[in-house]
């Protein structure tokens, strides 16, 4: 099978799978079943996302999203697909919406430090990385790591090497014996 | 095999394949060695799109043609071999057939590719600026780099024995020519995985080493006891109490080699005896110059002990055993900061971070 015909059979097949889930999960107030659904959607959007399809997984997600806009795992999947389509503004106002759903995510916090210190803004890279670093309560090596490269970005080597400790520190080791 | 062409047409292909470079080579060309660190280059692909190769990850660069079957050999080799490895290794191939590619060029070539495994883009060394700028002759040319693109291993050629010694330095994935396996006289299958996941242990892979070995402890009852002990350390599974109670039959096994000494170190330090655990880790470096677990050891007992000319060696040793592992550049940062080369510290601390983070995500 040529790749445009590969292409062609996974969006019948991902659609398909698609409104079966989402007619399970209409039918279904059950939390596990759903969590199952959500699953399948964030793969199958993986899958076209991997294809080359990130514009399909877009539209999947959203269709999703139209029945459960809080949710967080499908929102996360949606900023990933806005993020290979290249659709910057919009990966940014989907983290900001996780943002005030949990008002405390690090993980969407880390999301913005990445694209902002790619878009070289690096204050507003520096300035989400503060704020997940407090949110995380000090344990977010992630947090610590990205202080330490806005730092060393702008010529603050002591600060910088002292945030890369912090997060070395972060993720503890176990012995090797 | 039908892609292998004979000799006499490869070597008038080869032949005049490095006239043809030499011709277009600078006057000064530079030629890369182990150590050296490659920058971010320009790659362009068949369909007419390009590429920077950058090396946010450990990357093996495969100069490959048509042409050459040793080359052709490596990429179908690495392509396989690669995904096994127990850190996400980047392989680049870069074809070489030609410097540069018409239609029916580009038809084989992407034949090739294809047939090789490989789905990405196929990228080409367009007027051999790359082959040129990193002094490069032969064909096929296996190039290894760390995170941030120092050169580790630079091969021009490939043969069973340094795929074998390539996988098990790299990717942990070792064959029944291994040497390790051939003084072992058995290609059991319990045997294979219980030497590879010691193999995996020695260069530092610890999480990869858990998880073969504990493959090795649910399914063979019946290998010797050493590699019955190793398997049953199911360090991954356990807290500080149940490595104590693992371990302790190899702490306390009356004899000498790399592994118990290294083992009986590491728990002299846990009592608070780092005399003992320096002297335990330095009889294990004795024993075996390549145990990477107890030159680390040695190296940080060291300098807790405040004793730098003992940490620098460890750590040069263990470095030379190991560039990927975090804990061998946190300690080289450490050490650049003691003498004052804060960015060296910066670079060295950034990277250890960098390989932790990597490691810790699924």
């Amino acid at each position: 099978m040529n790749k445009p015909d590969r292409h062609a059979s996974l969006c019948v097949t991902v659609r398909a799978v698609a409104i079966v889930i989402l007619l399970g999960l209409a039918a279904s107030s059950n939390a596990d079943a759903q969590m199952r659904a959500d699953s399948a959607i964030v793969m199958s959007a993986k899958s076209l996302i991997s294809e080359g399809l990130s514009d399909s997984a877009i539209r999947l997600i959203t269709v999703a999203l139209d029945a459960d806009s809080s949710n967080i795992m499908l929102l996360f999947s949606l900023a990933d697909a806005q993020s290979v389509a290249g659709k910057k503004q919009a990966r940014r106002s989907t983290l900001e919406r996780i943002l005030r759903i949990h008002k405390r995510s690090v993980p969407a916090r880390i999301e913005l430090v990445e694209d902002f210190f790619s878009a070289k803004q690096f204050d507003s890279a520096a300035y989400f990385a503060n704020e997940a670093a407090i949110n995380s309560g000090g344990s977010s090596a992630e947090a610590y790591y990205w202080l330490a490269r806005t730092h060393e970005r702008a010529g603050r080597a002591d600060s910088a090497y002292s945030y890369y400790l912090r997060a070395w520190s972060a993720r503890p080791f176990e012995e090797l014996f | 095999m039908s892609r292998w062409p004979s000799a006499i047409f490869m070597s008038v292909l080869l032949s005049a394949f490095a006239v043809g470079l030499a011709a277009n080579a600078p006057a000064a060309t530079r030629i890369y060695e182990r150590g050296d660190r490659l920058a971010a280059q320009l790659v362009h692909a068949t369909s007419g799109d390009s590429s920077v190769i950058s090396f946010e990850r450990p990357s093996i660069i495969v100069l490959w043609a048509t042409w050459s079957p040793a080359s052709l050999t490596a990429l179908d080799e690495l392509l396989d071999g690669a995904p096994k490895g127990g850190i996400r290794w980047q392989v680049i191939p870069i074809n070489v057939d030609a410097p540069a590619l018409n239609a029916a060029d580009t038809a084989r070539v992407h034949a090739a590719a294809r047939s090789s495994g490989w789905n990405g883009p196929v990228w080409y060394d367009l007027g051999y600026e790359l082959m040129k700028e990193w002094g490069v002759l032969a064909v096929p040319t296996v190039t290894v780099t760390a995170l941030g693109g120092t050169i580790d291993e630079i091969e021009h050629d490939w043969s069973p024995v340094l795929r074998d010694r390539l996988f098990a330095l790299y990717f942990g994935a070792l064959t029944d020519s291994f040497p390790g396996f051939v003084s072992e006289k058995s290609t059991d299958q319990c045997r294979k995985r219980a030497m590879s996941a010691r193999w995996l242990w020695r260069i530092g892979k610890r999480s990869e080493a858990v998880t073969t070995m504990q493959i090795v402890a649910d399914s063979c009852a019946d290998l010797p006891s050493d590699i019955a002990r190793l398997a049953n350390w199911k360090w991954s599974a356990g807290g500080s109490m149940r490595r104590e109670s693992a371990i302790r039959p190899l702490v306390e096994r009356d004899d000498a080699s790399a592994w118990t000494l290294a083992a009986r170190s590491g728990w002299r330090h846990r009592q608070g005896d780092r005399d003992g655990a320096i002297a335990l880790a330095t009889q294990s470096t004795k024993l075996d110059s390549a145990f990477y677990p107890a030159w680390i050891q040695l190296a940080e007992y060291s300098e807790a002990a405040s004793d730098l000319t003992t940490t620098l060696r460890a750590y040069t040793r263990a470095a030379q055993l190991n560039r990927f592992d975090g804990r061998a550049l946190a300690l080289g940062a450490r050490l650049a900061h003691s003498s004052g080369d804060l960015a060296e510290a910066n670079r060295l601390l950034r990277l250890a971070v960098e390989a932790r983070l990597k490691d810790a995500k699924p």
